[in-house]
């Protein structure tokens, strides 16, 4: 049929209107438009759409795409560059507050079993107390700093205890192990601490204010205590530690001197 | 992001509308109205009281969202009229004649039209369709030379799509038959020849 109609068409166009033929018949049109105009209130104009092909509509849609290409630059500093910047941040920075509320809260959210989030607290505890001493040590410390830095270190010590709690009622090895966890980093903190406080150094203010909220903290669960953890479990959480505790000393073996490397041996 | 089709909306008169009209759809017109009603000088005034109706249509309010589709309705319409002060004979004796019905349903089918008309040189058939009824010659420059669909061509002469495909079918047939019967006369001719030689 295509070839028929292909065909029929191609001949069909040996009949067009001559140029002047058209030409006369414009003029007619036109004379007869002239005679009968439209009337005043059909003078409004039409709206017509206009194609891509326009370049006007063209730039408007290459703006746009720029627009677009802007947005993802900025949603791809705002989600991964001020984040990866705000984890350097301490108390009384403008981007410690993503570092706190969102870079912190996002990983409490990959914590997915109630352990991980029982060591992820004791990690923010950690981290609570390294800033202060890093405040202290440039003497940046404030009154307001340090009523914040204490008020976070009881709420990470209370959420771990909390979870512990949770992790009681399926899981009491693990609940075992997290609360044994907890308390030693608790210890090992508070050893520091106190370290700093005989030294009377100036710095010792505000150890002296941790020293007393890590013993608030440290409410021995009277229960656990009692109990200890499975063979095999303990025996997998050394080992474990272990393995963290070697891989870590290789990673630190290219900056670290051998002095630091002996000393961090010795002391653990 | 932005549809490509509306992006900023450019203004535009009912006359540069109607002017735009004339100039991309005379031709097409004018070939159509020679093809139906065989006389050039008749088609150009058809195609003329085509355009000044459609301007009458605008004046009085009306709103024309398609050209296209609008200027061959009114064309058509005006080689009907056409038709009827020339020939006393209605159309609808005419069809009375002819028998229009829903027709068979090999008739019907797309298909079979299609299959038809692969058979027919186009070329031999554009010089034979002066010839044919103009019920069929309608449907077949519609169809074949203007491009509408069957659709289209059933709401422009306002039948249904059955009967298009019906005068369609019979359209290519009475051209294939008047084809053969051109070969057969070309053939007596050369006998004829060869034999008085």
């Amino acid at each position: 049929m295509k070839r028929f109609s292909e065909q029929l068409h191609k001949k069909s166009e040996s009949l067009y209107l001559k140029v002047d033929e058209k030409r006369a018949l414009e003029e007619r049109l036109v004379s007869y438009m002239e005679y009968h105009p439209l009337a005043s209130d059909r003078k409004v104009k039409t709206i017509v759409e206009q194609s891509w092909a326009d370049p006007v509509v063209r730039v408007i849609n290459l703006n746009n795409l720029k627009l677009w290409q802007w947005t993802g630059a900025t949603m791809a500093i705002l989600l991964l560059v001020v984040p990866y910047v705000a984890e350097k941040a301490v108390p009384g920075d403008m981007l410690y507050a993503v570092k706190v509320n969102f870079n912190e809260e996002v990983r409490s959210t990959l914590a997915l079993s109630p352990y991980d989030k029982v060591v992820w607290e004791t990690e923010r505890l950690n981290r609570r107390i390294a800033e202060a001493r890093l405040l202290a040590s440039e003497g940046k410390m404030t009154e307001e700093l340090g009523n914040s830095v204490a008020e976070a270190v009881l709420v990470h010590s209370e959420n771990a205890k909390k979870e512990i709690e949770h992790l009681k009622q399926t899981d009491e090895d693990g609940a075992v192990l997290a609360s044994i966890q907890l308390d030693t980093t608790i210890d090992v903190q508070s050893t520091a601490l106190m370290s700093e406080v005989q030294s009377s150094s100036t710095e010792s203010v505000m150890a002296v204010r941790l020293v007393d909220v890590l013993a608030k903290t440290q409410e021995s669960d009277q229960e656990l205590e009692s109990v200890l953890p499975s063979r095999e479990r303990l025996v997998g959480q050394v080992e474990s530690e272990t393995t963290r505790a070697y891989e870590l000393l290789d990673s630190i073996k290219s900056y670290a001197t051998l002095e630091e490397q002996l000393d961090i041996k010795t002391s653990s | 992001m932005a549809s490509p089709k509306r992006t900023e909306d450019k203004i535009e008169s009912h006359e540069d509308r109607f002017l735009k009209a004339f100039e991309d759809y005379s031709d097409a017109l004018f070939r159509h109205a020679v093809i139906r009603v065989s006389d050039r000088e008749r088609a150009i005034d058809l195609v003329h009281d085509t355009f000044t109706k459609v301007w009458s249509y605008i004046r009085s309010g009306h709103e024309v969202d398609s050209y296209r589709s609008f200027l061959y309705k009114v064309l058509n319409n005006l080689i009907i009229d056409s038709y009827r002060k020339q020939r006393e004979v209605s159309l609808d004796a005419l069809f009375e004649i002819e028998g229009v019905d829903e027709g068979s349903f090999s008739e019907l089918s797309e298909n079979s039209v299609d299959a038809l008309a692969a058979t027919i040189d186009g070329r031999k058939a554009f010089d034979l369709l002066k010839e044919l009824p103009d019920v069929y010659r309608e449907v077949i420059t519609f169809r074949f030379i203007d491009g509408l669909g069957p659709r289209e061509i059933s709401e422009l002469i306002e039948e249904t799509e059955n009967v298009v495909s019906v005068r369609l079918y019979r359209g290519l047939k009475m051209l294939r038959e008047k084809m053969e019967e051109e070969v057969k006369k070309a053939e007596g001719k050369r006998k004829n020849k060869n034999e008085t030689f």
